[in-house]
């Protein structure tokens, strides 16, 4: 048996002018569907056709945005902290639409990063863990 | 009328690490006969897996930020939560 629950883990991705985010370090299949739907709009089935969803690449990232974001060191225009942290999603969203574009793009982006390289660490994990059964499975048969 | 240092609010959340257990509406915390602080309320969109975790976290979002107590213990009932509330920890 298998452990297949992880424990809720953040991480702190650092950004330019000395800020940084705190992220979600994995999402649960329950925050990668939430993910995924808010990502998509659906279209309208035909007759014959079967149900689709179209990605949308402007909801697509936001929603990426909002899935992993979970606290920043971002202030508001007098300086004070500009709170997210256990607000709200529509707080959280307002704020993102707050700040200056850039500061949004390079939250985007960083948080692109993270997703890939959590999925590259995780494939390589898997990797291993195949290659160690394989491994296993090979010395019982020898032996 | 409310005992003195009673807080009563409309929407909080249960709480395990980020992710929410539950919410809570029409909430009110106030203390016992013994002096815990317990809350009371109604519960929405429980996460059973969540709410067996430990250690969860009653969050009550403020302006500017939030007030969180920890959960001590947690029972449900008929839709009500009751649950013993540890001190509020320092934000």
């Amino acid at each position: 048996m298998s452990i297949r629950v992880r424990r809720p883990e953040t991480t702190r991705l650092e950004l330019t002018h000395g800020d940084h985010l705190v992220v979600k370090t994995h999402l649960t299949a329950g925050e990668y569907r939430a993910f995924l739907r808010a990502s998509t709009k659906p279209l309208a089935v035909t007759a014959a056709g079967a149900p689709q969803l179209e990605l949308d690449p402007m909801l697509a990232g936001v929603s990426l945005v909002l899935a992993y974001l979970l606290d920043w060191s971002f202030c508001d225009a007098d300086g004070k902290p500009l709170v997210i942290a256990d607000q709200p999603r529509d707080v959280v969203t307002a704020a993102l639409n707050a700040i200056e574009s850039d500061a949004y793009m390079e939250v985007q982006r960083a948080i692109q990063a993270h997703q890939t390289a959590q999925e590259a660490a995780v494939a390589e994990q898997k990797k291993m863990t195949n290659g160690a059964t394989s491994s296993v499975e090979t010395l019982t048969s020898v032996g | 009328m409310a005992a003195p240092g009673t807080i009563r609010g409309a929407l909080g959340q249960v709480k395990y690490a980020y992710q929410t257990a539950a919410f809570v509406t029409a909430y009110e915390i106030a203390r016992d006969e013994f002096g815990h602080w317990v809350l009371t309320g109604n519960v929405q969109d429980p996460d059973a897996y969540l709410l067996g975790q430990a250690p969860l976290i009653f969050v009550q979002v403020v302006k500017g930020g939030a007030w969180k107590w920890p959960v001590e213990s947690w029972h449900v009932a008929g839709g009500r939560c009751y649950a013993r509330l540890g001190p509020l920890q320092p934000s």
